[in-house]
């Protein structure tokens, strides 16, 4: 069986470098960053340097978490039912 | 990309202005369904002092907008309308600079504010408001 990647390193599968801090920029023209807004609504934003803009790839999870709350993760509303995005606790 | 339905990530509505919602949608490859990820580690940091080029301003370095009129008056925050006053020396209504991260110009007073056109660049009229667009 394969090890699993560690800090640092790319899990294959998913594309992510494990726990290596990123931004996710819109290749729209204005090039905004996916951002936090109002605790919990996923949005795009001009860049501004703040943790809500920063996510970064949790192995033990296989989730895209954010820096500004650790413990919770990208998320579609309704069990994936919805098409919004959220950031909500890591259940998955 | 979801892999219970091969739903990607979607700015809704193609809508490429501040604050708009992503979503999940079914793949269509339009450009609203691009995205790059972008290590923090892999980008180019941009010097916080010295000269932007781009913009001819220097980076960080307070200064004042003073009217070639007479009587050099200066621009000055007003609420949030930006108007003519007598220059008062270190007034921070008064002195602006270049925010690099933003490529906006910035109020001392108000830090999250930067210069911006009303009604999102219809209007004439100049103020400062909550920043959330670059100038280019």
């Amino acid at each position: 069986m394969k090890d699993e990647p560690t800090k640092g390193q790319l899990n294959e599968d998913f594309g992510f470098y494990v726990e290596r801090p990123f931004h996710i920029i819109s290749m729209l023209p204005s090039r905004r960053y996916v951002d936090i807004i109002d605790r919990k609504n996923i949005v795009i934003k001009t860049p501004n340097s703040y943790k809500s803009q920063v996510w970064w790839f949790d192995q033990k999870s296989r989730t895209v978490k954010s820096q500004m709350y650790p413990n919770e993760s990208l998320d579609i509303q309704n069990a994936g039912r919805n098409k919004n995005l959220q950031i909500w606790k890591s259940n998955s | 990309m979801n892999i219970q339905d091969g739903k990607v990530l979607d700015v809704e509505g193609n809508r490429d202005a501040e604050g708009t919602n992503v979503c999940v949608w079914k793949k269509h490859n339009g450009l609203n369904q691009r995205w790059r990820v972008v290590y923090l580690d892999e980008m180019k940091a941009e010097p916080s002092e010295g000269l932007d080029e781009d913009s001819g301003l220097y980076r960080n370095r307070p200064f004042y907008m003073q009217s070639r009129m007479p009587e050099r008056r200066v621009a000055t925050v007003s609420g949030s309308n930006l108007v003519i006053k007598k220059m008062v020396k270190d007034n921070v209504s008064q002195l602006f600079y270049f925010d690099h991260l933003t490529r906006t110009i910035k109020s001392q007073q108000f830090k999250g504010k930067s210069m911006d056109i009303q009604s999102s660049g219809r209007g004439r009229s100049v103020q400062i408001w909550n920043t959330n667009a670059r100038w280019w």
